[in-house]
């Protein structure tokens, strides 16, 4: 593991981590501040929600994919990933090592979003506690399922293809999985059109991760079901994102 | 000579100070060159029109969204209006295409995703969060393209509809939203659809001077006058809506709309046609019995001609384009005046002033 401590602690010292953190953890109570909750202290609850999920997904966008296509880029132009070739580590184990450092700095983000709504912004009736902590255990784990592989995937695209592509083409991916596929949903039911309906069925739809509606409607948590079906596409997902990165990673610049 | 790098810097720096400064405040104060936010100039745009679709259902989906049951019109036998047939959901056990399976396994997801599974009903704070947001996608989509029989229908309604709406200024902002509605759409003469918003902005402004008799049966705010003036704004449109679509013939211009735009174009033109006869006799009987108000009031037998269930009631509205003002002149004024009232009396607060 020593490629894993390694980006650890090359993470540890760029100290952007700790620019998201400080954002995880104040703008769900400042944010709130400044939105019509100041005027409905009702709204509070949900306005904190929002910012609370709201902040994670773009952490983990911005910072968490540009750190992904840097690891990437850097670990194949800098001869980082020739080195550790040469002492056998292959190019898979090395691109899993990345992955997991950054992933490591990930999922504590998605922790204390998830902690902030279960401890800070639960509903008041008792009855919905149960409720609420299964809603956001699912939110939990649909999160890390999707954004997992996309961070593979920035780092292996941008080893080979340069940072600003992995970046652009992730995020790209990214957005489009969770408000362009509901768009282009819209336009096909007013009018049928067969090949953007064939490119619409196998677009990645990550909006069905995106519970914060959910949570700030107190709908319910989601039924045992659709959450297993849920898994079970991100699960689909992932290993189609494995199979592209570990195709795509390479640890020179010239081989 | 060797000059100091931090002097030329500074020096930069000082000069393009003074300089922003100085070219800065009369930009700022010149209101010529104030263009309104419209991120990459999307709004009114043909790339806004196409997103605004995209934010739009159906005419029937939003007009009939409040019944239960299928439509019903007064004349169920000649009724042609389209009507969403409901889908024949096959069984589990036929989606065999694999194509299939994964349309019905991405929308099990989708209805899992919105499905309502927690007991407890929703507080009422949740549900005006609720009507808010869809308040904001509505204006959205108007902003991208207000011309759109839809998308100003469905914003006009929601301002309208004292039971969703969320604001508290909600006379002066329809009225105002009719103004530009009308303004912009007449100004347009590239498409025969914006003529039939129009036509439709004037007819809901018609429409809410009726209701405001209802509401003050011995002392209208909008004289008959008022609502002629408006029928003719309505009539403009329609004959505006007859000229394009004539030059669009004789163009060939049709030929590049799909049959499913043809259809929405013919039904909502009907639908504005039939407005547009039920008001002028309503009027007409308005002027002949303008006092009388029981059941036989004739903004009643208006109504009950139409076939919507959009009726707002409770507002008063500043008649639109080409039309006096009310004594409680613009919308300006009213808005002043509204916002001074409490927003719990606001139904009734803006109508008695």
């Amino acid at each position: 593991m020593r490629l894993f401590k390694l980006t650890f602690a090359t993470i540890f010292r760029r100290k952007a981590w700790a620019i998201c953190l400080f954002a995880v953890l104040v703008i769900p109570f400042v944010l709130p501040m400044i939105s019509s909750a100041s005027e409905k202290p009702v709204l509070v609850q949900p306005a904190r929600i929002q910012a609370a999920w709201g902040t994670l997904f773009v952490c983990t966008m911005v910072w968490g994919f540009f750190a992904a296509s840097r690891l990437g880029e850097s670990n194949s132009r800098s001869g980082t990933g020739e080195y550790f070739r040469t002492t056998g580590m292959s190019a898979t184990r090395q691109l899993f090592e990345i992955w997991l450092a950054l992933f490591c700095y990930i999922v504590p983000l998605a922790l204390i979003a998830a902690g902030i709504c279960l401890f800070t912004a639960a509903p008041g009736d008792s009855s919905e506690k149960a409720m609420w902590w299964t809603l956001n255990l699912q939110y939990l784990t649909l999160f890390l399922l999707v954004f997992a592989p996309l961070l593979a995937l920035a780092c292996a695209l941008s080893s080979r293809f340069g940072g600003i592509t992995g970046f652009c083409a992730t995020f790209f991916i990214t957005i489009y999985g969770l408000y362009g596929v509901g768009y282009l949903d819209s336009m096909l039911k007013l009018e049928a059109n067969s090949a953007l309906q064939a490119i619409w069925l196998y677009s990645p739809q990550y909006r069905f991760a995106d519970l914060t509606q959910r949570l700030y409607f107190k709908t319910g948590a989601l039924s045992g079901e659709v959450f297993a079906n849920m898994v079970l596409y991100f699960t689909a997902i992932l290993a189609i994102h494995a199979g592209i990165s570990r195709l795509c990673f390479r640890t020179s610049s010239n081989a | 000579m060797k000059t100091n790098p931090n002097i030329i810097s500074i020096a930069l720096i000082g000069v393009g100070v003074a300089g922003f400064a100085f070219a800065s405040r009369p930009l700022v104060k010149n209101k010529d060159i104030d263009v309104p936010l419209n991120v990459l100039g999307i709004n009114r745009s043909p790339y806004g029109e196409v997103f605004a679709m995209a934010m739009q259902g159906p005419i029937d989906t939003f007009f009939h969204a409040t019944e239960s049951k299928a439509h019903s019109c007064d004349v169920p036998a000649t009724c042609q209006h389209q009507t969403t047939e409901p889908k024949q959901e096959p069984a589990s056990g036929k989606h065999t295409a694999p194509d299939d399976r994964l349309r019905h396994f991405i929308d099990g997801m989708g209805a899992g995703l919105v499905e309502r599974t927690n007991p407890t009903a929703a507080s009422e704070a949740h549900k005006f969060f609720l009507r808010r947001g869809i308040e904001d996608k509505l204006r959205f989509a108007y902003n991208l393209d207000p011309g759109h029989y839809g998308n100003y229908n469905a914003y006009h309604f929601f301002l309208t509809e004292p039971e969703l709406g969320t604001r508290p200024e909600l006379t002066p902002t329809a009225a105002k939203l009719a103004e530009e509605t009308i303004t912009y759409c007449l100004s347009r003469r590239d498409d025969p659809r914006l003529a039939l918003t129009a036509a439709a902005a004037a007819g809901n402004v018609i429409e809410l001077m009726f209701s405001d008799r209802h509401v003050n049966p011995g002392n209208p705010r909008f004289s008959t006058g008022q609502m002629r003036s408006l029928l003719d704004v309505s009539d403009q449109a329609i004959a505006l809506f007859s000229g394009i679509c004539q030059e669009w013939t004789e163009q060939g211009l049709w030929e590049n709309l799909s049959a499913l735009r043809l259809m929405e174009i013919e039904e909502r033109s009907r639908f504005v046609y039939k407005i547009r006869e039920s008001q002028g006799k309503a009027i007409a009987l308005l002027e002949i019995t303008p006092f009388s108000y029981g059941v036989e009031n004739p903004a009643d037998a208006w109504r009950t001609t139409r076939d919507l269930k959009t009726d707002p009631f409770g507002y008063g509205v500043v008649p639109g384009r080409k039309s006096p003002k009310p004594d409680t002149g613009n919308a300006e004024n009213l808005s002043r005046k509204s916002q001074g009232s409490s927003q719990s009396g606001r139904n009734t607060a803006s109508l008695s002033e």
